[in-house]
């Protein structure tokens, strides 16, 4: 389960009751007590306040959920101590005002007067305080908990660039994305999501740029989700994408507070989700899967090219099995002689069809990933020894398999790892089987066939309206300068034009010129 | 019918070079050396050359009924009935169109790439592809070509670049020996088959071209991308192979492509132009489809097309395998009455419309 | 073999039928009823090999005189 720390206040939905509290104190923490069954990490301390010690106060936090020193030095210490010398009760019961306008010393005070609201401040981690007699009762932020900082994101490491990620704390990741974008118009809002959980979802944009059909129907989406509750930003993701029935994500997610924010900078809307450090970013598009944030902090000639050998990764993952299964299967042709040759007498002493060998090596590669994944880091290194040796060299040696099917399926599995994004890789993973079958049945027709339906189907995707192919279908030349090709940064002058409508235009591009040699003469003959 | 389907000038250019060259780029060159004999490639030039006026001769009636397709334009001018009629007729004329050229490109994946399988599998296969594409839309279709566009380009001009050592001129000497008179026979055919199909483009063009100002040039010169590239094949087969060869083979392409070998370089092209082939006649069967299920659904008044696009598709695999019994019949055919088959929907029956509604003074419907 | 495939068009068929008739589209249930029955019976009368009329032969008649014509004239 995520961990917290300090967060700002949002005002909490009331959602779970609208009782308004009664006047009687008693009567309110009888309540109180009993709609929380108890609960042991609720802290009621109830004292007696003012002069005579006739005010009866109750103060009310979650133990855990706030920073106990502020409720001490600032609530507990003020009403207990500093105003004993107070006649409170004489004061023609204004107590509630005097104490809120004079006493109190939090930062962030809110009037609470339903039960709902009691609950959702107490239990958010805020301290409220309860007079006897009054009818309101007042909710300071304490809000303060034990939580992961920031550290260097697991996922999208780079070797140029801020190490920087985001947290399972929204306030935290809010702060860094002010930190990246100190604009006026980067505006936050923030909506708590879940009927249980009651998750803060943040959308950030920045007003002006972001497309405003796209703001509001992100708003809408997020709208319409009903569930009880948000535990990652996955939920969220999988309730807004525009088709759940694709291999493809429509929606991005990253770590990195520099990937998001030049994607607000572009004109996209990020979605930050408390409990999550992955942060969603819609509108997203084919070509954003392949763009790492390092292309951006690496010179663009050396960019461009990594990038063209990630869309080369993407085509080798998706298919060099079936390739590889067609060649052997039905067009022997192809292949040049000295190599058929040498394959033949490799595949001699197997005993499966190159279709049942490929699909034994694939799904064994897939079990071994997914242990690997999922074991304790300790046990990765048997894992990986288990692979390497037993699955590879054995099997060959013991002729279940070929060697030249060990190549592809290292291969394939090297180049899926490529992608940087990791949702994209598994839609990589996914469709590979596919195309295993069909190069299995119909042999070299069959991928073609396989590849014009996927073109089909990713052309009619669409995120947030915008279509998933585009700058490449739609045809956008303007685009192109960030698509497959990155080109220098004083070339890119121009926002996305499908995902930004308005405000185009980002700088002034002027390529770096050298000083002009002449005047550098006049320099040395002033000199 | 759906009418927020749009389509640039640009995607729709790309769809109608991909039309044109479509089956051509493989069958052409065998029946024009089969008519003009050495002089093949002249025949596709003057091909290119009445293509170009027809292209005219098509915008020119875009113009005079804007923003109504064919259906449209057949209802106002005709009268409802007899519209409808004309309408269901031309159902037929494109449906029968996309059953022989599905029936083309299965007798070519069964003849000369995987002959084990059988023809209806494929041509369901293929159908499916087909069916699926104009479910997602002719502007989905029309994206894809966009995808497609370079790598169909960059196949065949890799074609073209590495037979240009074996062109050998005197093959094709001497020129005009037998009169201009078959060379206008092969021109005239190669029309048919290439440029007069097009009148399934309006289907698309009037009602769901976007930016239409200036669309003329545009269109004329993509027009003749399409048919530099014919007059390239057909000059490269002939040079290459020899007019004999060529007339002969089913696929004097396909054969180009397999005779190169430059050493340690490239080997075994022919599943290049097998591959582009297939992607190009993969957007002209579409595209003829697309046109007949939409032309019947309008005729009919259906809310959507969609709901018959599958039937639709089943028909066109039913006529496919029973259209051509044979290659033999399938040329003969295409001889014979096929030209006068085009000319009828591709030249006649606008040409008609156009007249009928000059004298009637019906004129098309704003522009939305 | 036959069976399978003309089970499975039939079933096809009939669940597209039902679906259209759920969203009260009659006349597109009409169509496509028409349609299916028609490449239905031509696909199995082409698996028993019984000969189906070819349109392409109509269409031949139609133009016969015109073809005639063009060959005189080319020969």
């Amino acid at each position: 389960m995520p961990r917290y720390s300090r967060r700002k206040r949002q005002t909490p939905k009331e959602e779970t009751s609208t009782d308004k509290l009664g006047k009687s104190l008693q009567t309110n923490i009888a309540q109180f007590k009993q709609t929380l069954g108890d609960s042991t990490d609720i802290v009621i301390r109830n004292f007696k306040a003012g002069q005579t010690g006739s005010m009866d106060i109750a103060v009310l936090y979650t133990s855990g959920l706030v920073n106990e020193a502020i409720v001490h030095d600032f609530v507990l210490d003020t009403l207990m101590v500093q105003i004993r010398q107070t006649p409170l009760d004489t004061i023609e019961k204004q107590d509630y005002q005097i104490i809120k306008d004079f006493a109190m010393t939090g930062g962030n005070i809110t009037d609470i007067d339903t039960m709902g609201k009691l609950f959702d401040h107490v239990l958010s981690g805020d301290t409220v305080v309860m007079l006897d007699g009054s009818i309101q009762a007042m909710a300071i932020d304490t809000r303060d908990w034990e939580s992961r900082g920031v550290e260097e994101p697991s996922t999208q490491s780079v070797v140029r660039g801020p190490k920087e990620g985001f947290t399972e704390t929204l306030r935290t990741n809010t702060a860094l994305m002010r930190r990246r974008i100190k604009d006026e118009n980067l505006w936050i809002r923030t909506k708590p999501i879940g009927k249980k959980s009651k998750t803060d979802v943040a959308v950030v944009y920045l007003n002006g740029v972001a497309d405003e059909k796209v703001v509001k129907e992100v708003y809408h989406r997020l709208d319409k989700i009903n569930i009880d509750a948000i535990l990652d930003s996955g939920y969220v993701e999988e309730l807004i994408q525009d088709e759940t029935y694709t291999p493809f994500p429509t929606v991005y997610n990253s770590e990195r507070p520099d990937t998001i924010a030049a994607g607000i900078l572009e004109g996209k809307i990020a979605i930050i989700v408390d409990g999550s450090p992955f942060v969603l970013l819609v509108p997203a598009l084919f070509v954003n899967f392949f763009q790492a944030a390092e292309d951006y902090f690496q010179r663009a000639d050396f960019s461009t090219l990594i990038r063209m050998v990630r869309y080369l990764a993407f085509f080798l993952a998706m298919l060099t099995p079936s390739v590889y299964i067609a060649l052997t299967t039905y067009h022997q042709e192809m292949i040049p002689t000295s190599l058929l040759v040498s394959l033949s007498a490799q595949r001699e002493g197997v005993p499966f069809p190159a279709f049942v060998e490929a699909l034994l090596m694939e799904i064994t590669f897939e079990i071994l990933r997914e242990a690997g994944v999922r074991l304790p880091k300790a046990v990765g290194s048997a894992i990986s020894i288990v692979g390497a040796l037993v699955l590879g060299q054995a099997a060959v040696e013991a002729g279940i398999v070929s060697s030249a099917m060990v190549i592809v399926v290292s291969l394939t599995a090297i180049s899926s790892f490529v992608s940087p994004s990791f949702s994209f890789a598994i839609s990589i993973r996914m469709l590979r089987f596919g195309f295993m079958i069909l190069a299995a049945t119909l042999g070299l027709f069959g991928i073609l066939l396989g590849l014009i339906i996927l073109t089909l189907h990713l052309s009619s995707l669409r995120s947030f309206g915008v279509p998933y192919l585009s700058p490449m279908a739609p045809f956008i030349v303007a685009d192109q300068k960030d698509a497959i090709l990155r080109f220098p940064r004083w070339k890119l002058t121009t926002r996305p034009r499908l995902i930004s409508q308005q405000k185009i235009t980002r700088e002034n591009g002027e390529a770096p010129k050298p000083p002009k040699r002449s005047r550098r003469k006049k320099r040395k003959k002033q000199e | 019918m759906e009418l927020n389907e749009k389509v640039t000038l640009r995607q729709f250019n790309l769809l109608m070079i991909l039309f044109i060259i479509g089956t051509s780029i493989l069958l052409s060159p065998a029946s024009l050396a089969n008519y003009a004999g050495n002089d093949a490639w002249l025949s596709a030039i003057l091909s290119v050359g009445i293509g170009m006026i027809i292209v005219i001769f098509f915008w020119m009636i875009s113009r005079q009924f804007p923003g109504s397709n064919l259906v449209d334009v057949s209802e106002q001018v005709l009268g409802k009935w007899i519209g409808k009629a004309v309408s269901l007729m031309f159902v037929g004329f494109s449906l029968l169109s996309a059953s022989t050229v599905l029936w083309v490109i299965g007798n070519f994946l069964v003849t000369q790439i995987m002959p084990a399988t059988p023809m209806l599998f494929l041509h369901f296969l293929l159908m499916l592809a087909v069916v699926y594409g104009v479910l997602l839309g002719i502007e989905v279709i029309c994206r894809t070509v966009e995808i497609f566009f370079p790598y169909i380009v960059t196949l065949l001009m890799i074609i073209f670049f590495f037979s240009i050592p074996s062109v050998q001129i005197d093959r094709i000497r001497p020129w005009l020996d037998s009169g201009f008179k078959p060379v206008l026979e092969g021109a005239l055919f190669d029309v048919s088959v290439s440029m007069l199909p097009l009148i399934v483009l309006f289907m698309v063009y009037p009602k769901l071209v976007t930016d239409k100002n200036r669309a003329l040039p545009k269109v004329l010169t993509s027009y003749l991308i399409a048919g530099t590239f014919i007059i390239a094949i057909t000059f490269i087969t002939t040079t290459v192979l020899g007019v004999k060869i060529t007339a002969n083979q089913a696929y004097p392409t396909y054969v180009v492509a397999k005779s190169l070998n430059i050493e340690g370089l490239i080997q075994r092209a022919e599943v290049v132009i097998a591959v582009s082939w297939i992607l190009t006649i993969f957007f002209k069967l579409s595209l003829y489809f697309y046109a007949s299920v939409t032309v019947l659904a309008q005729t009919l008044n259906l809310k959507t097309y969609r709901t018959i696009t599958v039937p639709m598709g089943m028909l066109t695999i039913a006529l496919s395998v029973i259209v051509y019994p044979s290659t033999t019949y399938a040329n003969e055919w295409n001889e014979t009455t096929w030209l006068w088959f085009a000319l009828t929907f591709g030249i006649a029956y606008p040409l008609l419309l156009s007249l009928i509604a000059m004298l009637r003074g019906v004129k098309g419907r704003s522009h939305p | 073999m036959e069976v399978i495939l003309l089970t499975t068009l039939l079933v096809w068929a009939g669940a597209g039928i039902r679906k259209l008739r759920k969203q009260g589209l009659w006349k597109d249930m009409i169509v496509y009823a028409c349609l299916w029955a028609t490449s239905t019976t031509i696909i199995t009368l082409h698996r028993f090999n019984i000969p189906v009329p070819n349109p392409l032969d109509g269409i031949a008649y139609v133009y016969q005189p015109l073809s005639y014509l063009w060959k005189q004239w080319f020969s």
